[in-house]
């Protein structure tokens, strides 16, 4: 490792201790606190289970219990700040596999896209408040790592992994299937390899978890996921609809079938690994894939946006799209969000009576504006896969 | 208000001083007239409960308490705000109540006739209650005492006489001395009626007891929220002017509408009983349970912030603000060893945010506030625009997504 980028792993390691401890001043001495709420839950739950019960005493917790069983050290250590720092080794640990994976000719190049997570405030703070997000996207890049090295089983069984600590990288099973069928050797046995040891993962600790903690582990962790109708105020653009379909007794379609238009496009995007399967086009569309699940997603708060945001660094290393137009894009994203967190603020911390047509309109402009992004992804990409289309045939 | 035979019935008026008492009461033949200067008055009446009744709980209370109710005095004891159902010893679930772990309890702000009809045996009419100035403590075991407690304004007089009905009818009258902190001097007279209607005799009578409930002599209110208050009030307790002491703890009793909800985990109460999920909206909660009650320790000497939810309440027609509003109850709670707090003639421990205190306990209460959040509701003729509108984008965004996806590139 160089001198460059062993400062930015510094500079990264440095910034993350600096919000870490500032974290717990302001939890002690201020009234809004910086610990996210969700890591009060693991935390509990983990007190649960370091006396020996069942994380799921803890209302709220919905997760894998291996979470609160990274976090029983919290416990031991009488230390509620313990996790958080495992939190942040994961998340060290995800920027030095994007590192690892860029593939980009000027070095320079390759520390700024990887800046974009290392010295991302967002991640930062995401992963120093107790947001678990950042051990989900660790296994997802160990995961495409070992894709990349040809460990197919070991890519196999953290996919499964991932899969079992949160539903949704399930997505990615079909773009890394005709990935990995359409290299040049072992195709359809390296297919194989990776799906049987993601779902040995899968079913091994899920089976592990079932036997431990029986149904209310598939209840929480799972059916619960599937069947959610988040009533209260998110970017989604379902809120409102959600809202009224969980209170009025004249109840349409669209709470039992949401999943519709996110599966037709998260899949409907997969085509585009077709025209070219390197793994840098597989990574492109893990983002494009990762961004229209989100966009489409029943339930949409900022934590989300960091599944896609570890793809970010590797389809910004490819991309043709202009400083113009990426700053646009920016502006759109950022503009429609800062217009949706105002009337969201009007809401939850003023009262105000904001639904319709502020929040709800805020919420359109949020997802069409994130609809338009993704167009200008998938035309980008398009460009990209026909280059380099070209470019084999000559 | 009778129920049925071998009623008794005792009046109570407690005057300001031994003057009020003089001046402002007149004995007549068959009647006592007492001109009106704000004294307080609670008339009981103790009845059999019919023999048909067909009795499915062991104790029931019912409370109300009114909005002009006069609060916690000597002869009277603390109420919850609005209608309280306490409900012991049930042998069948009572839908939408809230089960604690002494009682059953159903709570509406407003009165409600059938709610009552439900507990109480079908001669009571509960139409015949005043509950625009009385307060009602009534409790049914074995008996039914009906206690109704009210203030006689300056500008009226009330004459207490024999009616049909009354039984036994006993009228007290009294003022009481200045005394220690918990012991209750009452000094007056006590009047009995014979069976014609005439007045038997009057005794001089002085009553000793000790009480269980007081005032604190801080008038000022300590509750309030903190701004702003959103869909997560914080409920501000100021107890800096109080000082820690031995064998005593403060406490805020609060039972609030389901509209509201406690993370258990974020405010740690004492206890809490009734609604307590995290993510139902309000119109979900299951079994229809009207709310919460929950007991939470406060510190001496210092603010205390407790922090509250508000939940999605259901869409209506014409959009607007659900208000909901609750009374927490604060007081300090000490144990005295001693039994005969228990003891008051005017007042028997009943079900109640008391009973989950030992019969020693004496409480002493400080002056509270009705809180309100308004919480924000869809409008449900906005439902179609929305619809429709959200149904067009997911359509045509993907169809637009699908379109790019699959047509080549110029």
């Amino acid at each position: 490792m160089d001198l460059a980028t062993v400062s930015l792993f510094l500079g990264a390691l440095a910034l993350r201790i600096g919000f870490f401890f500032y974290g717990i001043y302001q939890d002690k001495y201020f009234e809004v606190k910086y610990t996210d709420v969700d890591y009060f839950v693991f935390n509990d739950a983990a007190s649960y289970v370091f006396h020996g019960l069942s994380p799921y005493l803890r209302d709220t917790y919905r997760y894998t219990p291996l979470l609160s069983w990274l976090l029983v050290p919290n416990h031991y250590l009488q230390w509620i700040h313990f996790g958080k720092m495992m939190f942040v080794l994961f998340d060290l640990l995800t920027g030095l596999l994007i590192l690892n994976l860029l593939e980009v000719q000027s070095k320079r190049k390759k520390l700024i896209l990887s800046s974009l997570w290392l010295l991302n405030f967002m991640v930062i703070t995401i992963s120093t408040r107790g947001n678990a997000e950042s051990v989900l996207c660790f296994l997802i890049l160990l995961s495409l790592y070992f894709l990349k090295v040809r460990q197919f089983v070991l890519s196999g069984l953290f996919l499964g992994f991932a899969i079992h600590f949160k539903i949704y990288p399930i997505i990615y099973s079909i773009p890394v299937a005709i990935y990995v069928y359409r290299q040049r050797e072992g195709g359809l046995l390296n297919v194989f390899k990776v799906g049987v040891a993601a779902l040995l993962a899968l079913a091994g600790t899920s089976y592990w978890m079932y036997q431990i903690y029986g149904m209310e582990f598939l209840d929480n962790a799972y059916f619960y996921h599937l069947t959610r109708t988040d009533h209260r105020h998110n970017f989604s653009v379902f809120h409102m609809l959600l809202y009224f379909e969980s209170a009025l007794p004249t109840a349409s379609f669209w709470a039992k079938l949401a999943f519709l238009p996110q599966a037709a496009v998260t899949l409907g995007v997969v085509p585009l690994l077709i025209r070219d399967s390197s793994f840098n086009n597989l990574l492109s569309l893990l983002f494009i894939q990762t961004f229209a699940f989100v966009t489409y997603n029943k339930v949409c708060t900022s934590q989300y946006f960091i599944w896609y945001l570890i793809f970010l660094p590797f389809y910004l290393a490819r991309t043709n799209i202009t400083l113009k137009r990426g700053l646009v894009m920016t502006l759109i994203w950022v503009g429609t969000q800062g217009v949706w967190l105002f009337f969201g603020y009007l809401l939850e911390f003023k009262g105000k009576n904001v639904f319709y047509p502020c929040l709800f309109l805020a919420s359109l402009s949020f997802f069409l504006g994130n609809v338009w992004i993704l167009g200008q992804f998938i035309d980008d990409l398009k460009v990209k896969s026909e280059l380099s289309e070209e470019k084999k045939k000559r | 208000m009778s129920i049925s035979g071998g009623n008794k019935t005792r009046v109570t008026v407690l005057f300001k001083d031994a003057e009020d008492l003089q001046r402002n009461s007149v004995n007549a033949q068959d009647s006592i007239i007492i001109k009106g200067r704000g004294q307080l008055v609670q008339r009981r009446t103790t009845s059999e409960l019919p023999h048909d009744e067909n009795k499915s709980f062991g104790t029931v209370r019912i409370t109300w308490k009114s909005p002009d109710s006069s609060g916690v005095s000597v002869i009277a004891p603390p109420l919850s705000s609005g209608l309280n159902i306490y409900v012991s010893g049930s042998s069948k679930q009572i839908p939408g109540a809230v089960h604690s772990a002494k009682y059953d309890l159903l709570h509406s702000d407003e009165f409600s006739d059938a709610l009552v009809r439900q507990f109480l045996p079908k001669e009571f009419n509960p139409t015949e209650l005043m509950l625009k100035d009385r307060d009602y403590d009534i409790i049914m075991d074995d008996k039914i005492s009906m206690n109704e407690y009210y203030m006689i304004k300056s500008d009226s007089n009330e004459t207490l006489k024999y009616e049909d009905g009354y039984g036994k009818l006993e009228v007290g009258m009294f003022f009481a001395e200045p005394s220690d902190h918990l012991d209750v001097n009452l000094n007056g007279l006590r009047c009995t009626w014979s069976s014609t209607g005439q007045i038997d005799k009057c005794h001089k009578t002085y009553l000793f007891y000790q009480r269980a409930h007081t005032e604190s002599t801080n008038s000022n209110t300590i509750v309030e929220h903190l701004e702003p208050i959103g869909l997560h009030p914080t409920i501000r307790v100021d107890l800096r002017g109080e000082a820690p002491s031995e064998n005593c703890e403060h406490y805020m009793y609060l039972a609030a509408p389901a509209g509201l909800f406690i993370d258990k985990f974020q405010s740690a109460p004492v206890f809490i009983a009734g609604a307590d999920d995290l993510e139902m909206p309000e119109y979900k909660i299951d079994n229809g349970t009207w709310g919460f009650e929950s007991l939470f320790s406060l510190k001496p000497g210092q603010l205390n912030d407790i922090k509250l939810h508000a939940r999605y309440v259901t869409p209506q027609p014409w959009g607007n603000s659900k208000l909901i509003e609750y009374n927490p109850i604060i007081f300090q709670a000490c144990d005295t060893g001693n039994m005969e707090v228990q003891n008051s003639p005017f007042y028997t421990r009943s079900l109640g945010f008391e009973s989950f205190f030992t019969n020693d306990t004496v409480f002493k209460h400080f002056h509270s506030a009705t809180l309100s959040v308004s919480v924000p509701a869809a409008n449900t003729n906005d439902f179609q625009a929305v619809w429709f509108v959200t149904s067009m984008c997911l359509v045509l965004s993907v169809a637009y997504l699908l379109i790019k996806v699959f047509t080549r590139q110029r």
